[in-house]
């Protein structure tokens, strides 16, 4: 059945990581009859192995539901997910800025975090109506008055009204969805204007090629007219439109104040990009909408297939990725130790990990990826300055004036007996304090500014861990300044390896370089012959150990009843080392690429 | 051609050694009985020809009482040809001078004995139950049979085990008219007493040390390693051992037996009750060219003589490792330098990927 506009809600939900989004998600789904019970699987929402695996939302999903009100009438919820991990901000703007309201999500257990308070920041720009929704109120240490005051106080959101939910249970969750009937604005949009739809996700399908998730603005859409995509003026004739609910229905009408999904047998995955505006041929609008706020990655690292032969096969997978991932970029590179591959940019290491898994999971692709490293801004002497995202392309360091690396606000909520050791943590990683300040009489907000580089090192984890997993943080770039920064190489069997030098800060190289080369001693297999492992700065080796010879490697016995046994012994023991790479006559695994990362500076 | 191996188990034992992953029953007589009227069925049934060696495992076949022993033998005796091979396992504690005369009548001309250690506190470690005087005794006493192709079993490396007291066994161990010393380094398999006790095998390193004096040892007191754990002295290699090695073919008759005939890979039940019920097979290999191409340089490697041909597939592989010095070419055979034997693995991984 067809809805006029002031039927229509268009929402999303704002969470932190396990406050509950994908949870309330499905009971909604169950509330409206969306999806009937024995159909549901848990968090029907999070489609991708990966994100029920992780328990987290990566791609934005769209889903339309219909609802009775309490008045009598019948509405359209329009509900489409985001992500609520830092990395993913950038989907997070892209769903908000198909909705006119948000429900924001906290726990009663733990209160507003940090990435929870980015996101509202993100929808109040995007000027949505937002619905506080207090969760886990059926746990014996919710504190509703607590969490409502943390509310009013961090985001200045009067709370109440607030509604107090059990995800779980599904107590209140009914409320909700007379509130958003209530509450949010219905969406607006003449819808004989000229069409102009908004693209905020896209997927590549064989049979119809590419699937656009589109809101509809303004104007409508119906099959068999032709589409432009304005920022680059291609036309398509449109073969089917349609809504998930959440199976996909096809329909053959969208109008202004929809969300739906339309194909058109484009076959070129990258000229679909996500925040384009889509108009008719036919009465074709003169300006396309606002678009995105385009999200730079923050992180560069190498993607290499371990198998040179797939170089093709990994182009095309990260070309399809792009696809509905447009904050991830990648060019080709070429290493003398890994060979052809690609420099890929990511928003954060939980975007990398992701694209990584989805491309070995997906695509069937093993990978070797190189340490991660920010982009540096590197001032030659000559007065010029070059942007650095491969620590391997620093020019010698007599040409070198000085480094400038990109600093991050990063705001870390916390309960208050945790501010001591989360201090320190600042400090050793460089930081320079700014703030501290009460969120309640328990709760405080510690504010640093940092290196990214000291951020993608181990941070997060330490910060976990010296708070007993109770704090969360947030960062925002802030700049560049100059620091006392050095290339630091790693030398196997004499020989450099550009995969795996990196940018140190010059006070922890010679800390640094020890903890790495007793590292890949320990990721790297024994090999024929001894091979020492050393740390370098501009020629001068600052640490160094060696990996031993192999010494045993043979079954002691091989009689009539061991042979089957042993050669299925040996394709197992080949298969566990497939993600070797062979560096000069050293074989070096994948691990040991990201060995500089994962060294811990407290095991000395 | 008489070339072929036949193998045949016998799964029963006195006592179980803690290291052990051979099928194996403690002894009962009823089923001794039973178990030797389904193996007399399935060698019937085999269409066996062109034997060269016989070898008769386990298990102890030595922990059949006389009876049952000249029963096994009657069974076996009708592939027995005068000149081949024909070995059978001994345990020390049950091979009686009563015994060695049955072997001898039917034309056994070499026994294996468990040995393993002549230390107390190793022995007792393993659960093993006789000693250095037994083990001399019953070698003196199939000197005196006329059986005079012996080998032993040598285990080091065993949890605990102090470089004194390996040069202790190997002085021993030469010491002894023997003709063939097999030895292993402990390896701790799954359903075993060790694997279930959690105990854990040597470093790398004190094995390779280890390894590497015995192979001195023995050599400087007139054996040869002929292949990475067997030594002998002139003419007594194993010619049934042998057989494994080149990739020749092989019947397993037996509980547990494996098999190796006209390109199928085999493994007979491990079920004492099914086989007795004359189940006997319990997976095929049916083998590609690859395979038998991968088995021949996996087997064939082992062996200080090496191997003459090869699959061509392998041949740029092959060429990288006689450069990088691991594989060496010595009258048209390619064998693994001596130095580099006892990473074998490393190197067939190389070759064979």
């Amino acid at each position: 059945m067809k809805y006029d506009n002031s039927h229509i809600r268009n929402f999303s939900i704002i969470a932190h990581i396990d406050h509950g989004k994908s949870t309330l998600a499905d009971r909604i789904l169950e509330l409206t009859d969306t999806v009937s019970k024995r159909e549901m699987k848990e968090q029907l929402l999070d489609s991708m192995d990966l994100e029920r695996e992780r328990g987290i939302t990566i791609k934005l999903n769209a889903v339309n539901l219909s609802y009775h009100a309490k008045n009598g009438e019948d509405y359209l919820f329009n509900l489409i997910d985001t992500p609520g991990h830092v990395d993913f901000s950038y989907e997070v703007s892209r769903s908000l800025a198909a909705c006119e309201g948000a429900l924001l999500v906290v726990d009663s257990t733990q209160g507003v975090e940090a990435q929870t308070l980015a996101n509202v920041y993100l929808a109040i720009d995007n000027d949505l109506e937002i619905i506080p929704v207090i969760n886990k109120i059926d746990l014996p240490s919710a504190d509703i008055e607590r969490t409502k005051k943390e509310i009013e106080e961090t985001i200045g959101l009067p709370c109440d009204d607030a509604i107090g939910v059990s995800a779980k249970t599904g107590l209140n969750v009914d409320k909700i969805l007379e509130e958003i009937v209530e509450k949010i604005p219905c969406p607006t949009g003449d819808r004989n204007a000229p069409l102009k739809a908004l693209i905020f996700d896209s997927f590549y399908d064989s049979y119809r090629g590419v699937v656009a998730q589109i809101r509809i603005k303004e104007g409508s859409l119906k099959v068999g007219e032709t589409i432009i995509l304005m920022s680059n003026g291609l036309e398509y004739l449109v073969t089917e439109i349609g809504i998930r609910t959440p199976k996909e229905v096809k329909v053959d009408e969208l109008v202004a104040g929809e969300v739906g999904w339309v194909a058109a047998q484009i076959k070129d995955i990258t000229e679909v990009r996500p925040g384009d505006t889509i108009t008719k041929k036919e009465n074709k609008a003169q300006t396309p909408l606002a678009g995105y706020k385009k999200m730079n990655p923050m992180v560069y690292c190498g993607l290499y297939p371990c198998d040179s032969k797939k170089y093709q096969d990994l182009k095309e997978a990260l070309e399809k990725l792009c696809l509905n991932d447009a904050s991830l970029t990648f060019e080709p590179e070429t290493s003398q130790a890994l060979g052809f591959g690609f420099r890929c940019g990511f928003l954060g290491l939980l975007h990398m990990d992701v694209v990584q898994e989805r491309l070995e999971r997906e695509y069937n692709l093993d990978l070797i990826l190189t340490a991660p490293s920010v982009i540096y801004r590197v001032y030659l002497t000559d007065g010029t300055m070059i942007e650095l995202d491969n620590p391997a392309k620093m020019p010698d360091g007599s040409y070198v004036k000085e480094i400038h690396e990109p600093f991050v606000e990063a705001k870390i909520i916390t309960p208050n007996e945790y501010v001591g050791p989360l201090m320190q943590l600042c400090q050793d990683k460089r930081g320079i304090y700014v703030s501290l300040d009460y969120l309640d009489s328990i709760r405080m907000q510690l504010t640093y500014n940092l290196p990214l580089s000291e951020i993608i090192y181990n941070f997060f984890d330490k910060m976990k861990s010296y708070s007993r997993g109770y704090a969360s943080f947030d960062y925002q770039l802030i700049g560049y300044q100059a620091s006392k920064l050095c290339k630091m190489d790693i030398l196997l069997n004499g020989d450099p390896i550009d995969a795996l030098c990196s940018i140190v800060y010059k006070d922890f190289a010679y800390n640094r370089g020890n903890l790495i080369v007793r590292k890949l001693k320990e990721v790297i297999p024994r090999q024929q012959f001894e091979v020492p492992v050393q740390a370098a700065i501009g020629g001068k080796i600052i640490a160094r150990s060696d990996i031993k010879a192999v010494r045993k490697d043979v079954l002691a016995k091989c009689y009539g009843g061991d042979i089957s046994r042993k050669k299925k012994l040996l394709e197992k023991q080949k298969e566990g080392k497939k993600r070797m790479k062979s560096i000069g006559t050293v074989d070096v695994p994948q691990d040991a690429f990201m060995a500089i990362l994962s060294v811990d500076d407290d095991n000395e | 051609m008489n070339n072929k191996g036949l193998y045949i188990h016998i799964p029963f034992c006195e006592h179980i050694c803690a290291y052990c992953d051979f099928t194996k029953f403690f002894y009962d007589t009823k089923k001794v009985n039973e178990y030797l009227i389904a193996l007399e069925n399935e060698l019937n049934n085999s269409s066996i020809s062109n034997i060269s060696s016989i070898y008769v495992g386990g298990g102890t076949p030595t922990s059949l009482n006389e009876l049952e022993l000249e029963k096994l033998l009657k069974i076996i005796s009708i592939y027995y040809k005068e000149g081949i091979s024909y070995t059978f396992e001994a345990n020390v504690e049950n091979l009686t001078l009563e015994k060695i005369i049955l072997l001898k009548k039917y034309g056994v001309n070499r026994i294996s004995i468990g040995v393993q250690t002549f230390s107390p506190r190793l022995l007792k470690i393993i659960s093993r139950h006789h000693n250095e005087e037994k083990v001399k005794n019953v070698i003196s006493l199939l000197h005196q049979v006329g059986i005079d192709d012996i080998n032993v079993d040598l285990i080091y490396a065993l949890p605990s085990q102090t470089f004194e007291e390996l040069k202790e066994d190997l002085s021993k161990f030469v010491s002894l008219d023997v003709t063939h010393i097999s030895t292993y380094a402990l390896s701790v398999n799954d359903h075993t007493f060790f694997k279930n006790k959690n105990i854990v095998e040597q470093d790398a390193d004190v094995t390779r040390n280890m390894y590497d004096y015995i192979v001195s040892y023995l050599m400087q007191n007139g054996f040869n390693r002929y292949e990475v754990s067997n030594f002998s002295k002139d003419g007594y290699s194993s010619k049934h051992n042998l057989i494994y090695w080149r990739n020749q073919e092989y019947y397993g008759i037996g509980c547990g037996a494996s098999g190796y005939i006209n390109n199928i890979r085999y493994e007979n039940t491990k079920s004492l009750n099914k086989y007795i019920k004359g189940l006997y097979r319990y997976k095929e290999e049916i083998l590609t060219k690859d395979d038998i191409s991968f088995y021949e340089i996996m087997l064939g490697l082992r062996l200080i003589e090496g191997i003459s041909h090869y699959d061509i597939k392998y041949h740029d592989k092959i060429e990288k490792c006689i450069n990088s010095g691991l594989l060496e070419r010595i009258d048209n055979r390619i064998k693994v330098k001596d130095e580099y034997l006892f990473i074998l693995d490393y190197i067939l991984e190389k070759i064979l990927f």
